[in-house]
């Protein structure tokens, strides 16, 4: 099969050297054509434009920064859809906007070629080692026939959905990072200028509940299933704690923007009578905001620990 | 939470004595061979070592210092453990209450749930006198199988409330981003398999801590801040096409915003994180060495626990 690839920057440049070692016939495009060299030397062919990459493959990869440039690759003059032919398979590694992935996908369509989102996470070292997760989004069908390609990018590659359903995942997953990050600054400034050492605090936290367990694994028992009694631990608790870490802040000087956002969360909650309930119930209340309801049918969660399969990594379901 | 530690004490051969405010809450305690004591007073005169796990400042603060308090009654040369979730402030008071009668304090809340309670997988942060800490190590290490020493007096407690405080934080933030992704038209359980399987799914929230922040090395990135600014633009953009209010994730976009306008954009997202320090008066900047040796220690028990 003859693959195509788009982008070769810190993502890309790895991506597609991985396909290159697992044999598949590759054709290259970069702004920079210095960035193809390295593909090239190890046998890729180089072609001047994406129409003229889409006209000599089966199916195109790319790996760009973002919508702009995606929409440019894609639908521009000299653009992979001038390129490429009927029943041909576009996948857009980007992290891309799910608004634009379905107008991408819409437009291709018209032609008779597929268009699937497919962003990747696991950074550069997991496009290096081929650890990294895929996300794709569009025509079951057309994922299962290139499965095998998708195979060679990461060993996480997943059907999510219909066609933007990949870039509405990843884009969870990087907003959840980012918001997590802000909300970590805040307690280590706190806990430092509260006067523990930096390191001794990490290691300390470390071991701790939420450091025993991977980040999203704190939404099994209770924000999954819906089910927010009996407490494990009780909101009424959880408030005292937040109430003297922030009252802590206040006393030291350390401002807490997000901790003190999650306390008028928690207050707000207690103010309904949770208090007993378990510390998890404030999160009802931005399911509540947006319009959205969860409960996830208890089994279902048990499958897909097992299917996860990394057993000694895996938390007890209640 | 102190049930099931006072249990394990018992089965690993300590001779124990109780008190409750409900005296029926000792009675298992009682059966297994504990002797009931009236007051905190009465515990302190017959032991060498107390325990207190309360609901939080008011409650150990009548138990160490008032009526018939836990102080009256214990001897010079024996030690308080609090392993109550606690004000620093607070500890830090009692300490030198405690000291002046030539009794050690110390703050040794612990971590795990009721679940780590009961199994003994939990852990203690101990902030105080280390000869005391490392005096009672075995006693620690029969409630809780990571009991370890902080720093001075509080600094267990301050440890357990970054802990606390950042997982209710992250809790928030993870509320939001779950909301748009199940608007946006993704099953929960469809969307939580995924995301388990990213970067961040793939690890707790505290080991991409230990790349950029606590070394304070920002440069060369891992992913630039302009990518994350467009990221989670793009995700905010999306929550307002289908009506989902984002309230931390506006505000992490904010600080991004604020990084770039530093001229920070080609440096790793982290770098983010500095603004913090700035408004907090804080720097952190941990040598490599030491970094690189917690993270190898940290992997080592844990392949051993996983065994």
């Amino acid at each position: 099969m003859k693959v195509g690839f788009v982008g070769l920057g810190m993502m890309g440049k790895f991506m597609a050297a991985n396909l290159q070692e697992k044999g598949f016939d590759l054709v290259v495009h970069d702004l920079n054509k210095a960035a193809a060299e390295p593909h090239i030397a190890a046998g890729a062919a180089w072609a001047d434009s994406p129409k003229a990459l889409g006209e000599a493959v089966d199916v195109v990869f790319s790996s760009l920064p973002g919508p702009p440039e995606v929409e440019a690759v894609a639908l521009g003059e000299n653009g992979l859809l001038a390129g490429m032919s009927k029943d041909g398979a576009y996948f857009d590694l980007s992290t891309n906007s799910p608004t634009v992935v379905r107008r991408i996908h819409a437009v291709f369509a018209e032609k008779g070629v597929h268009m699937l989102d497919a962003p990747v996470s696991g950074g550069p070292h997991g496009a290096e080692s081929g650890k990294l997760a895929l996300w794709i989004g569009g025509p079951e069908a057309v994922y299962n026939k290139h499965k095998s390609v998708l195979d060679a990018i990461g060993d996480r590659a997943n059907y999510i959905g219909d066609i933007g359903a990949g870039s509405v995942a990843k884009l969870v997953h990087n907003c959840s990072g980012y918001a997590m990050q802000c909300a970590l600054a805040e307690v280590f400034t706190l806990g430092v200028k509260a006067g523990v050492e930096p390191l001794a605090l990490w290691e300390a936290v470390r071991q701790g509940a939420q450091g025993r367990r991977r980040t999203y694994d704190g939404l099994i028992n209770q924000f999954l299933p819906g089910e927010y009694d009996p407490a494990d631990f009780a909101l009424r608790l959880a408030h005292k704690d937040v109430s003297l870490a922030t009252a802590l802040g206040r006393e030291i000087g350390v401002p807490m923007r997000m901790a003190n956002l999650a306390l008028e969360e928690m207050t707000e909650a207690m103010n309904r009578g949770w208090g007993n309930r378990d510390s998890r119930s404030p999160m009802i209340l931005q399911l509540e905001r947006a319009g959205v309801e969860i409960a996830v049918d208890k089994d279902d969660i048990r499958a897909a620990l097992e299917r996860d399969g990394a057993a000694n990594d895996n938390p007890k379901l209640n | 939470m102190g049930a099931h530690m006072a249990a394990n004490l018992q089965k690993a051969g300590h001779d124990l004595i109780v008190h409750d405010m409900r005296q029926d809450a000792a009675d298992p305690h009682i059966a297994a061979g504990a002797t009931w004591a009236e007051s905190p007073q009465a515990v302190g005169a017959d032991s060498d070592v107390v325990f207190l796990s309360l609901p939080g400042p008011p409650e150990v603060k009548a138990v160490a210092l008032g009526d018939k308090s836990l102080l009256s009654g214990m001897m010079p040369g024996s030690a308080c453990f609090d392993l109550s979730t606690n004000s620093p402030t607070l500890v830090r008071q009692l300490h030198a209450t405690f000291v002046e009668k030539g009794v050690e304090f110390l703050d040794a809340p612990v971590s795990g749930g009721p679940r780590g309670a009961e199994s003994g997988k939990l852990s203690l942060w101990i902030g105080g006198a280390e000869d005391a800490f490392n005096t009672y190590k075995p006693v620690l290490d029969a409630i809780g199988d990571r009991a370890a020493y902080i720093g001075a007096i509080g600094a267990g407690s301050v440890a357990k409330l970054v802990h606390n405080c950042g997982g209710k934080s992250v809790q928030c933030a993870l509320a939001e981003v779950f909301t748009l992704g199940v608007k946006a038209g993704i099953p929960p359980l469809k969307l939580w398999e995924t995301v388990r399987q990213g970067i961040i799914g793939r690890e707790n929230p505290f080991d991409s801590l230990t790349r950029h922040f606590l070394r304070n090395h920002y440069d060369p990135p891992d992913f630039t801040l302009r990518l994350a600014q467009k990221d989670v633009s793009m995700a905010l953009e999306l929550a307002r096409e289908v009506g989902v209010p984002m309230r931390f994730a506006s505000m992490a976009l904010e600080e991004i915003t604020e990084a770039m306008s530093r001229g920070w954009a080609e440096r790793d997202a982290r770098v983010a994180m500095v603004l913090q320090q700035e408004r907090a008066g804080v720097h952190i900047a941990v040598d490599d060495g030491r970094v690189d040796a917690a993270v190898a220690k940290m992997a080592t028990e844990r392949a051993a626990n996983d065994n």
